[in-house]
């Protein structure tokens, strides 16, 4: 099996993966339990509108889709503010113009030598020391704020209303939350593709709820569930020769399935 | 307690709310001493949980003017001494992954800020609440695996963990059987003799007139405000409820 670990291209797999497998469910289980998953899907496809642009314009393909999506995350966390329409009417209606704006531009950028497939499905053995980089500052930056911000977004988490009453900055820590969302997209598009990184912020985070435990301790198990998933993933990549983000995610859901028999049988 | 005895606590002055073109309060005035325990009762949709909200700054008045601890109540210093019980736990999901000492302890995060550490004071402070809430064995359960009076007593033990100087509660005992209820108000009452300034929104006319020292009376405009008395002697009371009087004073028995 440490043959694959000789193999420069597999390296570069396994740390952004690892990255990314700390990153999304950190981020997945402050919009899980408030019940705001519909937001990773939607950053996705705002991503790969953003995704689409860089390829237009000839800009790098990361940054380029954070800032896509940081922008259209705080116009849909403005949007929820004001309290005009409903939060899963404003997150379809983002999800569906990105889709549409990305559609657009690919078509836009045809004849370009890109491989739109490996932003769609995602292709983590493609991986360049360059997103080594930007995976690794960005995701680590992600992280860090979290753990800082712990405890205030789950007082926010818990209860809007009552971390409001009590002085806890809850626009601002909405709108945080919501770009750090949008990083984590950014950064697991090589690892899973943009249509399967919602699985990744959100399965990990609902296997670990079978075991209806703490807020910290659903998160260490998160934490195991994501990396053992994209361990799996990788290595069954590898050997079987299968795209690598499909294998992730189904890693991530025969975890959920185990969960939720273990959890049960524990009863 | 710095604040002394007999200086209001909160002022309300020509109070006006508007949802569309109802008037959801209309121009009223109130001040509410340093430990009173008020109960503001009426009608459902009378304003009863707008005026709390409203006292809590998660609702922007169109007219008129809160002073709370002197300052308005969007002052994040008037709020880390704010208190927030809500209304059947309010928005809290039974399927939400937290241990109940993980809830209380989400009750000091205001005050020791952002980026701030749990310090000796906020552990002491979160003790004491867990302490006189006598919740000790329920701390490593699941939230949403407790019952209705078991909830309650963790969400009154968070808004403690803030030591707040003003508590506010939105129909706290409801849906609670009558042994959680009577401990829940008994918590209370001991919680005012000790100090706390407390106003419990409640549209159980009975309770109010059991439990508290004074009462607000409001069906979108102040009905009446004083002590107890003002409900006894209130003779609109029935046409607020739609109920008679007596049986509205005396349903539990």
């Amino acid at each position: 099996m440490l043959e694959i670990l000789t193999l420069e291209f597999m390296r570069r797999a396994f740390a952004v993966g690892l990255v990314v497998a700390l990153v999304a469910p950190t981020i997945g289980l402050f919009f899980v339990v408030r019940r705001y998953s519909a937001i990773a899907d939607t950053l996705a496809h705002m991503s790969l509108a953003g995704v689409a642009l860089a390829l237009v314009t000839g800009l790098a393909a990361i940054p380029t889709a954070l800032v896509v999506s940081v922008v259209s995350v705080l116009g849909i966390e403005k949007m929820r503010e004001r309290k005009t329409l409903p939060a899963e009417t404003i997150v379809s209606l983002f999800l569906f113009g990105g889709l549409a704006v990305g559609v657009v531009l690919l078509g836009l950028a045809r004849g370009k030598n890109v491989n739109v497939m490996n932003y769609l499905f995602g292709n983590i053995v493609t991986v360049t020391n360059a997103d080594i980089l930007s995976v690794s500052m960005i995701g680590g930056a992600a992280f860090f704020i979290a753990l800082i911000l712990w405890r205030s977004l789950f007082a926010v988490s818990i209860d809007e209303d009552t971390a409001e009453a009590n002085g806890i900055p809850v626009k601002w820590l909405n709108r945080i939350l919501a770009i750090l969302g949008a990083a984590t997209i950014a950064i697991s598009m090589n690892v899973v593709g943009v249509l399967l990184i919602g699985a990744l912020m959100v399965i990990p985070v609902l296997a670990a709820m079978q075991f209806k435990q703490g807020f910290h301790t659903t998160w260490v198990i998160s934490l195991c569930v994501s990396i053992l998933s994209v361990v799996s993933g990788l290595l069954a990549s590898y050997y079987y020769d299968l795209a690598s983000g499909g294998t992730i995610v189904l890693g991530t859901i025969a975890c959920f399935i185990l969960a939720s028999i273990f959890s049960k049988a524990s009863v | 307690m710095p604040v002394k005895k007999k200086s209001p606590i909160i002022a309300v002055h020509n109070l006006t709310f508007e949802r569309g073109q109802e008037h959801v309060i209309h121009d009223f005035s109130f001040e509410i001493h340093a430990g009173d325990y008020v109960g503001v009762i009426g009608p459902n949709g009378g304003g009863k949980t707008t005026l709390l909200r409203l006292l809590l700054g998660l609702l922007v008045p169109h007219h008129g003017e809160i002073t709370i601890l002197g300052g308005r109540p969007t002052d994040r210093s008037v709020r880390r001494q704010v208190g927030y019980v809500a209304q059947r736990g309010g928005s809290i999901d039974p399927q939400f992954p937290a241990t109940v000492e993980e809830v209380v302890r989400s009750g000091r995060t205001a005050q020791h800020g952002l980026f701030g550490r749990i310090g000796k004071k906020d552990e002491a402070a979160i003790q004491h609440a867990i302490k006189m809430m006598g919740i000790e064995p329920l701390l490593h359960r699941s939230i949403g695996k407790l019952s209705g009076g078991e909830r309650q007593k963790v969400l009154l033990a968070r808004a403690l963990a803030g030591e707040p100087k003003i508590l506010f509660l939105d129909e706290p005992v409801d849906g609670l059987d009558p042994t959680s209820r009577d401990e829940f108000y008994a918590l209370l009452r001991k919680l005012n003799k000790d100090g706390l300034t407390i106003i419990s929104v409640s549209h159980d006319v009975h309770t109010v007139s059991q439990e508290a020292r004074s009462a607000i009376c409001l069906k979108h405009q102040l009905v009446c405000h004083g002590s107890k008395a003002c409900l006894i002697g209130q003779e609109e009371l029935r046409d607020l409820f739609h109920k008679d009087r007596k049986e509205l004073l005396h349903h539990h028995h």
